[in-house]
């Protein structure tokens, strides 16, 4: 019998975890995240490795992480919320896709097909937590001046951000031009192409506090499982019976 | 073929150079997509929904008078069929126009028929926008082979059509539940009532300018006071349920709606000229002052959906969610670029010059000619 040790780190708790659902052939993985508030320190990390796993342009975000201020001078502090896609149970942003572009996974994972997508934004208005945003073909290239033989300057940037490639979906999306996903709606999907392949979201490893963590809510040994039941969980606006995948540890 | 009388050469000149020089609003659209609007995420519906929803309102006026005509019996009013025929196709194309050009990928438009996901109220307003389009089409083909029964059907038809094409519009909105005053059960109710007001005033006054006889116009003159009446109950209706619901949300909402700029808009044009101004003239029970009122309602109906679409949006589906990652493209200001203002142009001159082509190129349409025009 494996022993595990209280002072394990969750993420290598969560990476047998993982490796555990991924070898389980019997049931679909059931993802979950569980955010502890009381650990986000507001670093942005995971806004960040996000933005650089996902290779997102200028005005995409899937996971920010919201800021607020409580109290009153002098005793005030400072409130951190982490918003991935809440990858809800019932997702108002499918229903009214027109076109079938975007379901819910049998993994519980809300995906977008950017093949099919015609970019109403209909899904955007849809999602009560401003989950999904709209790529409008902007690009980190902008306004960059060229600057021939040296590591700096537009084609630098555009090897870096504008014709890199991101890894979606499982997918290579080649340069973007006016190509999907510009023009797509596109959302938080748990890092599906890192879990498929054994790494836990980047947003889940980036994280310096540990706040963020990620697993099967079917397997009862996991770690989420566990913490899911503490009397701490909340979810964001539980009341419209969306059932967010997404708990907060208050 | 007549000769062009001046007015009708200088209309014609005005729509050209509005096409001319609304052409590059188009191209901008068909080249850069929607990366050319000043849209953001958390405004994601902008200047081109709101030109959308307004030419589908002047697309409306078929509706109270395939009602007065085959419901309520008025057959007088079945002088002005090829008119609203007429205006309602163009309108609609209009209104088509502006939607596509919209889309973040227009040319996967054709999806809709492929693949229509009939949960979303969007699959089927193109059903129902293609259904009225093509009820129009059949009852022009019908009345200028003189086929009466076939016009007849088509506008009996025309009504259920409509009445589901106009409601699915507000129902778009409507299942937004979670979005301060346009999710709701009134809100497609109160979608068709703007319409009728749009489209009714929009046949008001073309059937002037269009020289038909004055007791028509004053005739759907009534019908827009009334409509115009009804309309602005209704906004009573959602201002004062939505202040007094106690949801702060809804509050924020309606204060974005009838405060700063855009209040400006909203009680200047949307109220001002297109609901006080109008009355004072309706109540005048003259021809021209109906036309004028009409006009009004029309001028200002851009302005009309501007505050339905745009302020409402400025309010955050999470508190802090826009400063929590800064860019131009996650703003919950949203401003029109050069270019959407551009394609407003252009598509309000395509419609213009449909009604100035429309008794030339279908003269039997048009039984009194463009006295006014």
């Amino acid at each position: 019998m494996r022993v595990t040790l209280a002072t394990e780190d969750p993420l290598i708790t969560m990476q047998r975890d993982l490796k555990r659902a991924l070898e389980n052939k019997t049931a679909k993985a059931r993802w979950v995240m569980i955010i502890d508030l009381a650990k986000c320190i507001g670093c942005h990390a995971c806004t960040v490795a996000c933005c650089s796993e996902n290779a997102l342009p200028p005005g995409v975000v899937y996971r920010p992480v919201i800021e607020e201020e409580v109290g009153e001078y002098p005793n005030v502090s400072r409130r951190f919320l982490p918003r991935p896609c809440m990858q809800c149970q019932n997702p108002p942003c499918v229903p009214v896709c027109p076109v079938q572009a975007t379901w819910k996974d049998d993994e519980g994972v809300t995906v977008v097909d950017y093949e099919k997508c015609i970019g109403c934004r209909f899904c955007l208005k849809a999602c009560p937590y401003g989950a999904r945003t709209s790529d409008f073909g902007e690009a980190y290239s902008k306004n960059t001046p060229e600057l021939e033989g040296v590591l700096l300057g537009r084609t630098a940037v555009e090897k870096g951000y504008a014709k890199r490639t991101a890894a979606e979906y499982d997918k290579e999306w080649g340069d973007r031009k006016r190509n999907s996903p510009v023009g797509n709606a596109r959302k938080c999907h748990f890092c599906l192409h890192r879990v498929h392949n054994g790494q836990l979201p980047s947003c889940v490893t980036s994280c310096v506090g540990r706040a963020t963590l990620f697993g099967d809510l079917g397997d009862q040994e996991s770690l989420v499982h566990k913490m899911v039941a503490s009397p701490r969980v909340m979810r964001l606006k539980e009341h419209l019976g969306t059932d967010p995948h997404v708990y907060y540890l208050k | 073929m007549l000769a062009a009388s001046p007015k009708e050469k200088l209309l014609t000149g005005l729509a050209l150079l509005g096409l001319l020089g609304g052409a590059w609003g188009i191209i901008e659209a068909l080249m850069y997509g929607t990366h050319a609007t000043g849209l953001t995420s958390y405004v994601p519906w902008g200047l081109g929904v709101a030109l959308y929803l307004t030419f589908l309102g002047f697309s409306a006026g078929g509706l109270p008078l395939a009602l007065a005509t085959t419901v309520f019996g008025k057959h007088e009013y079945e002088e002005l069929s090829g008119l609203v025929a007429w205006t309602v196709v163009v309108t609609e194309l209009c209104a088509g126009l502006a939607i596509v050009l919209d889309l973040g990928h227009m040319e996967r438009m054709y999806r809709f028929m492929t693949a229509p996901s009939f949960t979303s109220p969007m699959a089927w307003m193109f059903v129902f926008f293609n259904a009225l389009l093509l009820v129009y089409v059949i009852k022009i083909w019908a009345l200028l082979n003189k086929n009466t029964a076939m016009a007849h059907r088509m506008t009996v038809l025309s009504i259920p059509v409509a009445l589901l094409f106009y409601g699915t519009n507000g129902y778009i909105f409507g299942v937004l539940a979670s979005h301060p005053v346009w999710g709701g059960p009134l809100i497609p109710f109160y979608f068709v009532i703007a319409a009728l007001m749009a489209g009714t005033a929009l046949m008001c006054f073309l059937s002037w300018a269009f020289g038909y006889k004055p007791k028509l116009t004053m005739g759907v003159g009534y019908g827009v006071l009334a409509l115009i009446l009804l309309f602005a109950l209704l906004e009573i209706l959602i201002g004062l349920t939505g202040f007094q619901s106690g949801d702060v949300d809804t509050k924020l909402t309606l204060n974005a709606i009838l405060t700063g700029g855009n209040g400006m808009v909203f009680w200047t044009l949307h109220v001002g000229l297109g609901m006080v101004v109008p009355v004072v003239l309706l109540l005048r029970h003259t021809a021209g002052s109906s036309a004028l009122a009409s006009f009004c309602v029309m001028a200002s109906f851009l302005a009309t959906r501007w505050v339905f679409v745009i302020p409402p949006q400025s309010v955050p589906p999470l508190p802090g969610l826009d400063q929590a990652f800064i860019h131009e493209r996650l703003a919950l200001t949203y401003a029109p670029h050069f270019g959407e203002w551009l394609m407003v142009l252009f598509v309000f001159s395509l419609a213009l010059l449909g009604f100035v082509l429309g008794p030339r190129l279908l003269p039997g349409l048009f039984q009194q000619g463009g006295k006014n025009v």
